[in-house]
């Protein structure tokens, strides 16, 4: 792994104009004043499947607590955890389709699925008709950066039934029109998304901007032009398409923001092969443990690009999906050769198996906060200014079970919310705690999603 | 108006421009919607989707500009020798008329001529031409399938498409990709008007490899063989499973590919058909008894019809029906009512949690699955599901055949209550399998996914018309399916489009 050097490359870059390969970044800052404050950053952390919830659960008081075994991983950072016990996605009471699909659907859009045509082994469903939180929040602050949001997934998708296709069994985030946003399954995609713009000298991207501005303008105006001549319904796909292309013109010519150093050269990791880089190699019924064996490394360089991302404020919304909840995928390297679905339930419900498997993500989940606290921001560090939600979209594995949910929280958000607690709760549900992430981030609501689920924000969480 | 799925995509990027790279594999994967990812009504507009057109475009765009000599290929013209504001109107007139699939007009092909001559003025002409090559590749006449020429009369609901419009439903449906230069041409001369214009293009078509490819498409998805080579059972528990997939969708295809274009091309013998395509090791892999003169190639074997016959009855769809280590009568059973019937089973009830029965030492499957029946909350629906799988619970989860399960004989016969025309007693798989094939609710299921993937949405009351005429001729060709596929190309579905409000 690449070390940290805590030395301003900038004067470097500008003097030699060069173009090899920059490991550190705080330069390419033109035209934009230092922010006054640090930001604050959202992260959605999500695992499929139900845990074995009294391994998973705390001893002790609320701010006086031994983790669990499962989450024991996290015992010496503890001080940067909220451990939220209790929620329920009550939601999921309704909708269609199978719990996991429902759990998933309502997790973080606090909406039922509709009646639809995806094939969720328990019925058919449809998507949530309205957004989730993290893109709520992105329409909020996501203007100030180069992605507005970043999804992005490590083993994708593994259902059976639909193969590699978008569907409610496999997405997590919607945008605030309603439609599911599928996340990028490649590291090197990533990579070129955020720092492809490193390499280049600054003359040279300033020429690039300009022809890809042009050529961009071209098209959306083009989507404009044709779109005013259909009937409604294609009228406005078209729209649609065009304010995505005029969305992309627009922050081609955002920058690198100065004043924090993060990482970009990631040309040694980004070797090699993946554990899903391409939609098309996934088929119905596959267990392809070959591509499992790589699961490990695709997650830890993704957890590296989305840290690096948010330090060098690149964007401040980003989900991460280890899987979909169909979770067809194997862990080899715990030693363990049926699927994480299997250990749910294929085989009868083994919690020996899904203790491994949610110990193991824990330990990810840790990997990841130190990540962020690797980055110094003012006197702490940027894990400071984000929250973490480590979630999941049943409680028990197999019951489906939606009460109880396992949900973590890492880091407070700069100081929105206090950390370091086992935080029982009653009778709340996902959606308080959706508000509370909102509101959080200046948006005042009393409630989100359906509100007959909601109550307003989380009771002690602030 | 339907956006090109992956498939269509990478099929026309590569008759436009010779890119056989399969580009599109790079986009995220459409919705499900229909299934095909033609729905358009299901096709949403992700920021990331259309970052990855823009991608896509300049990948595509810059292997094509990397060639000075293509680029003049495209455009057929020297820019040295003739000018480069003459060449590019060549390009736009020529490569663009494939691209957007019918002549551009001035107003369209203005601003490309103004994007040229931006991007002229800081590069030289190659980049320029990339550029502008990128701006049309991710162009909406190019990434949608647009119907909106031809104005109806007043009063008229209906209008009849374009010629060239008629010439994209053709290639797009037979080919999954873009009009070849006899379809382009066809247009041009308005010879696409009269259905046996329409028809005779059709059948010209159908003798062509891309449309093996369009229906490998169609079948890989109804039948879920897309990357099925690649499936994947637990090791420990199937360890003779390595390295049969790709033997199993081989024997599927072969046997898909004999039945439709060189044997009697029925849905009948698709489904009951009673031979098969091995080689020596997929043979030994069923076990079928010896002699047998197979090496490594595949050849047609007979097969014991007790056992076997048709589609549904090979390893590899039985393999593929079959996820974790267990047979799912439920699932083999859901799989036969929606696709082959077109029958949904009625949803779980709210509430009830969804876990298939538990496994246990000393039972058969079908005797755990007894529990759907004994269970009044399950029977009601179970009921309909589990009895089309029982037919196969011969078949093991790895598709071979078994007489015993957990030690004990296999029931593999019942009755059918669903209310569907194969409903009654059966016997086995492949008195099942038989049933199925002459069922002329399955024909009629047939025809609804065929029409679903030819319009890129399903059947309304509207399409009364057309569904007799596909029924009429589907039966009269005794169930070929070419002769549907044929028949899809002359309904007032194919030819017409709403003549939608402006």
């Amino acid at each position: 792994m690449s070390r940290l050097y805590a030395v301003s490359r900038r004067t470097l870059l500008r003097g030699a104009g060069l173009s090899l390969a920059v490991p550190w970044l705080d330069a390419m800052n033109v035209g934009r004043a230092a922010p006054l404050a640090f930001p604050k950053r959202i992260v959605v952390f999500y695992t499929p499947g139900g845990t074995v919830i009294e391994s998973w659960r705390p001893t002790g008081t609320e701010t006086n607590f031994q983790m669990g075994p499962i989450l024991s991983p996290l015992e010496p950072i503890k001080n940067q955890i909220t451990v939220l016990d209790g929620l329920e996605i009550k939601v999921a009471r309704e909708g269609y389709g199978h719990p996991h699909t429902r759990g998933m659907a309502g997790l973080l859009t606090g909406l039922p699925t509709t009646m639809g045509p995806y094939e969720t082994c328990g019925g058919k469903s449809g998507f949530p008709t309205g957004p989730s939180v993290d893109q709520v929040i992105a329409a909020k602050i996501g203007g100030a950066t180069r992605l507005p949001s970043l999804q992005v997934a490590i083993r994708w998708p593994t259902m059976f039934y639909g193969g590699a296709r978008v569907s409610p069994t496999n997405i997590i985030s919607y945008d605030t029109g309603g439609a599911p946003i599928p996340p990028e399954t490649d590291p090197r995609a990533v990579w070129s998304k955020l720092f492809k713009d490193a390499n280049t000298s600054p003359d040279q991207l300033a020429l690039e901007h300009a022809r890809s501005g042009a050529i961009l303008d071209t098209v959306g105006a083009s989507y404009r032009r044709l779109a005013a001549r259909l009937p409604t319904s294609d009228r406005l796909r078209l729209e649609t398409h065009a304010t995505k292309v005029e969305e992309i013109r627009a922050s081609i010519d955002s920058v690198m923001p100065s004043g924090t150093a993060c990482r970009s050269d990631f040309a040694a990791d980004l070797e090699g092969q993946f554990a899903s880089a391409s939609a098309v190699d996934v088929c119905d019924g596959c267990v392809e443990q070959s591509q499992d064996t790589l699961i490990p490394r695709t997650g830890k360089i993704m957890m590296d690009l989305v840290s690096a991302a948010l330090a060098c404020d690149l964007t401040r919304v980003a989900t991460i999906q280890w899987a979909d909840l169909a979770a067809n995928n194997s862990f080899p390297w715990l030693g363990l050769d049926d699927t994480h679905h299997g250990y749910q339930h294929d085989r009868g419900y083994q919690p020996d198996g899904i203790s491994k498997i949610d110990t193991w993500y824990a330990t990810q989940f840790k990997y990841f906060l130190d990540q962020l606290a690797s980055y110094p921001e003012g006197a702490g560090s940027v894990l400071d200014n984000t929250v973490v939600f480590w979630c999941k979209e049943i409680s028990h594995p197999n019951n489906h079970t939606h009460t109880e949910m396992p949900f973590v929280l890492g880091g407070g958000a700069g100081g929105s919310f206090r950390t370091g607690r086992w935080l029982k709760t009653s009778d709340a549900s996902n959606s308080d705690l959706l508000v509370s992430f909102l509101n959080a981030f200046d948006i005042q609501v009393g409630t989100f999603g359906n509100p007959d689920y909601c109550k307003g924000p989380l009771a002690g969480l602030v | 108006m339907r956006r090109l799925t992956r498939f269509e995509l990478n099929n026309t990027l590569r008759d436009l421009l010779g890119d056989d790279t399969s580009p599109a594999n790079a986009l995220p994967p459409e919705e499900l919607g229909n299934g095909f990812g033609n729905d358009g009504t299901a096709q949403s507009t992700s920021r990331l989707l259309v970052e990855e057109y823009d991608k896509l475009a300049s990948a595509v765009a810059g292997r094509v500009a990397a060639d000075s000599a293509q680029i003049a290929a495209l455009a057929g013209c020297e820019p040295a020798a003739q000018g480069e504001e003459v060449c590019v109107r060549a390009l736009l007139s020529s490569f663009g008329t494939k691209a957007f699939r019918r002549p551009l007009d001035e107003v369209e092909t203005t601003p490309y001529l103004s994007l040229f001559q931006t991007l002229r003025g800081s590069g030289a002409y190659e980049d320029a031409s990339r550029g502008l090559l990128r701006a049309l590749l991710q162009a909406p006449q190019f990434l949608y399938r647009l119907e909106f020429q031809a104005s109806a009369a007043p009063g008229v609901t209906y209008a009849r498409l374009d010629p060239y419009e008629t010439a994209s439903r053709l290639s797009y449906l037979l080919w999954g990709s873009l009009p070849d230069a006899a379809l382009f041409t066809a247009a041009l001369n308005n010879e696409l008007q009269s259905k046996d214009q329409v028809r005779a293009q059709a059948e010209r078509m159908l003798a062509d490899p891309r449309a093996r490819a369009m229906v490998d498409f169609f079948h890989g998805v109804l039948f879920r063989l897309d990357g099925s080579e690649r499936l994947q059972k637990n090791p420990t528990d199937f360890p003779e499973f390595a390295g049969v997939a790709p033997l199993m969708k081989e024997e599927t295809q072969r046997f898909m590919h004999d039945v439709i274009w060189e044997g009697d091309g029925t849905l009948t013998t698709l489904l009951s058909g009673s031979y098969s395509f091995m080689n020596a090791k997929l043979a030994d892999f069923y076990g079928l008894p010896g002699p047998r003169p197979l090496g490594e190639a595949f050849e047609r074997v007979e097969l014991d019809t007790t056992r076997r016959a048709g589609l549904l009855t090979q390893g590899m769809m039985m393999a593929l029906l079959t996820p974790g280590v267990h047979t799912n009568p439920t699932l083999r059973g859901v799989f036969v009512m929606e696709n082959l019937l077109c029958v949904r089973p009625p949803d779980p009830p709210p509430g009830i949690n969804v876990v298939p029965p538990v496994y246990a030492p000393g039972l058969t499957t079908r005797e755990r699955f007894a529990i759907h029946a004994e269970n009044p909350t399950c029977a009601g629906c179970h009921g309909q599901m589990d009895p089309f799988g029982f037919a196969f619970e011969n078949f093991d989860p790895i598709g071979r055949w078994r007489d015993t399960d957990n030690g004990k004989p296999v029931d593999a016969t019942g009755t059918i209550l669903a209310d569907v025309d194969v409903a009654g007693a059966f016997s086995g798989p492949t008195d099942l399998a038989k049933r199925l094939s002459e069922s002329p609710q399955v024909q009629s299921c047939m025809i609804a996914h065929w029409f679903t993937f030819a319009q890129g949405r399903p059947e309304t009351s509207a399409d009364a018309c057309t569904r007799a005429q596909l029924d009429a001729e589907f039966t009269r060709s005794g169930f070929k399916i070419r002769s549907l596929l044929l028949a899809l190309t002359q309904t007032d579905a194919f030819l017409y489009r709403p003549a939608g409000v402006r």
